[in-house]
């Protein structure tokens, strides 16, 4: 199972678990997993990227993409637990200035 | 340390591009990802591939991402557009400053308001192939011109993409106009060759069909003998255009109503070599179809003509155009001799197995005849040439079970049994048990 859902601390808030290498196979995965916990109602989705290693162009446009769905649907998205490699690619293309890093 | 970073992680993007391009995976999914790519390589927040028709001077979308849903599918391109992009090249123009472009001006307002920044016509091997649509990027600063060049770098993968494809499509419609046309020749071939048969026995009053029915009763024998479609189809043609040299012979000799002379016969009997005269220049889409109009009246025991051919000389073909000719003669009525009943013809056909017919030959005509009698063929061909009257003798399909286990018997002991179930002891006693 590359991405896991756990309901934290409040209802309405999603977390839903990256794998360990954020590609196609993944990503697509990750974007399914994020337009369900929307249409169940949730309206805040955590991206939870510990055990995330490395993330490629694919994940990094479907990460884009989800971010843009989220926004749509009028509901917020949080990454969390970002390594600091990550961070600096996310730093440089840009995802940092559209989603929030806890 | 950015830059590097950057130019790793590109050079990631286009490693995996290049590999994706290769792969045999569905050209849609290929696009697809394609855009994801380059949106990832980049950090782009929108975009689309499109691919040009030239025959339709239109681009048409395969992938759009977060472009909106009314984002226009199919855009026409004019004459100065696609001037323009080749004089060019591929070289991606500022959106800002593609307003120039004609067909810009036609959907300005379906592409404002879309935050596109990019606009990058794909031009392989001086063609306009697609074009890729940039909106913009996920930091908010301008395309720089190493953004470009990334951009480019995956575009002409892209643009090689989607020309392979174009290429495909060619030769996949290239291929379907050939047997379009293969068809259309097929069918002219088989028009002309039923217009011959008509020909032919339009010059004999009196077995008026011959042809026709000789190219059915010869599709038969190839079919129940397991010839594949095409092969089948060749022995039907082989059928009906067994007696072309007839056209040569004096209308008086063929419609004579009584039986020939020998001077008639000899003449009568060139028409094997004439027909093969005639049929050998052409290029017929079957092998031996002349040879099947020389020989079809060789027998087995080489007492046929024109050349008293034994049974390993005589071409296969020409061996089935025989038994189907004379079934034909016999189960029609001709100037001198009525249509013989159809107990006497299976007689006379195995008789003459082994003389003048192949034993194969027989027997896979006689096993069709009797499937067809027993339902287990519903084509009812037999019937349909023959007359659903002259199908329906008292017996017949008792007949052939007899007549065709006693031409392939597996013991002594089946003649006895095949008898006994007729009530023939006459026969019994004459059985040859060994």
């Amino acid at each position: 199972m590359i991405t896991e859902t756990a309901p934290v601390a409040s209802a309405e808030i999603a977390e839903i678990f990256a794998g360990d290498y954020l590609n196609k196979l993944s990503g697509e995965r990750l974007e399914y997993e994020c337009r369900r916990r929307l249409d169940d109602g949730y309206r805040k989705v955590v991206v939870n990227f510990s055990k995330t290693e490395i993330v490629n162009s694919i994940g990094i446009s479907i990460l884009l993409g989800l971010i843009d769905i989220v926004a749509k649907s009028g509901g917020e998205v949080v990454f969390s637990d970002v390594n600091e490699h990550t961070i600096e690619l996310f730093d440089m293309l840009g995802v940092t200035k559209h989603v929030a890093i806890q | 340390m950015e830059p590097e970073r950057k130019l790793i992680h590109a050079f990631g993007a286009l490693a995996e591009l290049g590999q994706e391009v290769i792969n045999k995976n569905s050209f849609q999914e290929t696009i697809r990802t394609s855009l994801h790519l380059i949106s990832g390589a980049v950090g782009i927040m929108r975009g689309g591939i499109a691919r040009y028709s030239k025959f339709a001077h239109e681009l048409n979308m395969l992938a759009v991402r977060a472009l909106g849903d009314d984002f226009p599918l199919t855009m026409n391109l004019t004459a100065e557009d696609e001037r323009q992009f080749l004089t060019a090249g591929m070289t991606p123009i500022e959106v800002s400053q593609a307003q120039v472009l004609p067909f810009f001006q036609v959907y300005n307002s379906s592409l404002e308001g879309r935050r596109l920044e990019l606009f990058v016509p794909l031009v392989v091997r001086d063609e306009i192939v697609g074009a890729i649509f940039l909106g913009e990027k996920a930091t908010g600063e301008p395309y720089s011109s190493y953004d470009k060049d990334v951009v480019c770098a995956m575009g002409q993968h892209i643009g090689v993409a989607i020309s392979q494809r174009n290429l495909m499509a060619e030769i996949e419609r290239r291929a379907d106009e050939n047997r379009h046309l293969f068809e259309e020749m097929r069918s002219t071939y088989h028009d002309t060759v039923r217009a011959f048969a008509a020909a032919i026995d339009c010059k004999d009053k009196y077995t008026e069909g011959h042809s026709v029915r000789v190219g059915k009763f010869s599709e038969i024998i190839a079919a129940e003998l397991g010839w594949g479609p095409e092969e089948t189809e060749g022995a039907a043609v082989a059928g009906y255009l067994h007696d072309v040299g007839k056209l040569t012979v004096e209308r008086k000799i063929i419609n004579a109503p009584y039986r020939i002379n020998a001077k008639e016969s000899s003449e009568l009997n060139k028409h094997p070599s004439v027909g093969y005269e005639i049929l050998q220049p052409i290029h017929h889409p079957y092998t031996d179809v002349p040879l099947a109009a020389k020989y079809h009246h060789e027998r087995l025991d080489g007492r046929g003509y024109p050349d008293g051919l034994y049974d390993r000389e005589i071409p296969y073909i020409a061996k089935i155009v025989n038994l189907a000719d004379s079934f034909d003669a016999m189960t029609t009525d001709r100037p001198y001799k009525a249509r013989r009943p159809a107990h006497a013809v299976i007689e006379d056909l195995h008789r003459n197995t082994g003389k003048q017919f192949s034993p194969e030959l027989t027997t896979a005509f006689l096993s069709g005849m009797l499937r067809e009698l027993k339902g287990e063929d519903r084509t009812k061909r037999f019937r349909r040439l023959l007359g659903r009257e002259y199908m329906e003798a008292e017996g017949l399909a008792d007949k052939l079970r007899y007549t065709l286990n006693e031409m392939a018997p597996t013991t002594p002991m089946t003649y006895v049994a095949a008898a006994a179930s007729l009530g023939d002891q006459t026969t019994i006693l004459q059985l040859p048990i060994n």
